[in-house]
């Protein structure tokens, strides 16, 4: 076969893109998943599904519109049963602003995720050829094998450390960027502090809820990234390297094992 | 006489291949016939259970990351405060959401777990005097067995 096959603009549906920043693949993914990353921080959803662009820019207006209108503060506050100070907290400048964006992050995460399945299933069925390397004055990526459960200690460790081990470069740095952002304005780390030493009322009181209550979702989210991307990155390379050899080494002329007959 | 190999897939399955064909085998000697996937299939048209392999670790994270969040907007009015009970929700969740998918793909799948199975059958046609060769590349490349055949 000739290497123009590997031309991935001729495939109406390529199953993988390598570049160097990352590899955006074309998999099965659960559309309620999708969404309830969405959920948990708007923009997760998108970023999951490669959607970068949107994804971005709809975590950073969920950082500002949160924080303009306090809705972390008014989460904690209700559920703590203080709703007099949510009612407070809440401001009413910016909080009608919050709502639409928000529902239009989860619709449009599940409706993306149940299109790409589809386009999936068609890639599936062409079956075009994905190469396996690329090249740039910048570096170069390439589709391996990795265990998933180093990718995923590693962002248990430190969020996007596992994304930076998979070379997917724009969620590392997108993740690691807003884990040190957090995790500084949260003062999770004088919190730990005050936890270890058993000093509960300091670490209580040291901490910043509003940015703290964005922690969870932020690290929970970078484990599930690496581990996930991980899985599908191995399948990809399974199925390159079956594609090639069934390409290469399933010539018409090699001469199965046949038992010689004794009256010949 | 023939060598037949096992491997999974990986980069020195080609390093074996391709260092057994410059030591002389030629390319129409040497057969690869990788093996589908047992669930290949279903992840195909299957679209309702979007079967893609990590579904076990889906449900854990979600529970787990919801746990975490409440742990640590209950930690703030609770003694050992928000980090602790962060921590301890979510490993609750955790565990919560990992018995509650074991238990129900127990419930619809009784097909063994291997850990380390056989992906591509390596199948090579040489001569006597080339068989410690190919036998030896094929070992220091992690093939997972190797047997010789002749008939």
């Amino acid at each position: 076969m000739s290497t123009s096959n590997f031309d991935n603009s001729r495939a109406r549906h390529p199953k993988a893109y390598v570049n160097t920043l990352s590899i955006i693949q074309l998999h099965y993914r659960s559309p309620f998943v999708v969404a309830f990353w969405s959920i948990m921080f708007p923009g997760f959803g998108h970023i999951l599904i490669n959607k970068y662009i949107i994804g971005i820019f709809l975590f950073l207006w969920e950082v500002f519109i949160n924080f303009k209108s306090n809705v972390n503060l008014a989460i904690l506050y209700s559920f703590t049963g203080q709703f007099e100070i949510a009612k407070n907290v809440i401001h009413t400048d910016w909080i009608l602003l919050y709502l639409p964006t928000y529902m239009f992050a989860i619709w449009d995460s599940f409706r993306s995720t149940a299109t790409i399945n589809n386009l999936y299933k068609l890639s599936q069925r062409e079956d075009a050829l994905v190469y396996p390397m690329k090249f740039h004055s910048l570096g170069l990526n390439y589709i391996d094998k990795r265990s998933p459960w180093v990718a995923a200690a590693w962002s248990a460790l430190s969020p996007g450390t596992g994304q930076l081990y998979l070379h997917k470069l724009v969620d590392a740095f997108f993740i690691l960027a807003w884990w040190i952002a957090i995790v500084y304005f949260s003062k999770l780390l004088p919190c730990i502090h005050y936890t270890l030493l058993g000093d509960f009322f300091d670490a209580k009181k040291v901490v910043s809820p509003h940015w703290f209550l964005s922690i969870p979702s932020i690290y929970m989210f970078s484990i599930y990234d690496a581990y996930m991307n991980c899985v599908e990155f191995n399948n990809l390379f399974d199925w390159e390297q079956s594609k090639f050899l069934k390409r290469e080494y399933q010539n018409s002329n090699f001469k199965l094992p046949k038992k010689v007959s004794k009256i010949c | 006489m023939y060598i037949i190999s096992t491997f999974e897939y990986s980069n020195y399955l080609e390093i074996a291949i391709t260092y057994i064909e410059s030591k002389g085998i030629s390319k129409e000697n040497i057969l690869a016939v990788p093996m589908d996937k047992r669930d290949e299939q279903r992840k195909l048209f299957d679209s309702i259970h979007y079967s893609d392999g990590l579904s076990l670790f889906d449900l854990p994270m979600i529970l787990g990351t919801l746990f975490m969040i409440f742990g640590a907007v209950y930690g703030f009015i609770l003694t050992l405060g928000p980090l602790l009970w962060g921590l301890i929700a979510m490993f609750t969740g955790f565990t919560l959401g990992l018995f509650i998918k074991l238990y129900t793909t127990k419930k619809y799948s009784n097909r063994p777990k291997a850990m380390k199975s056989t992906e591509v059958v390596l199948i090579i046609e040489c001569s006597e005097g080339q068989m410690d060769m190919i036998k030896d590349a094929l070992w220091h490349n992690h093939a997972l067995g190797v047997a010789k055949l002749d008939l």
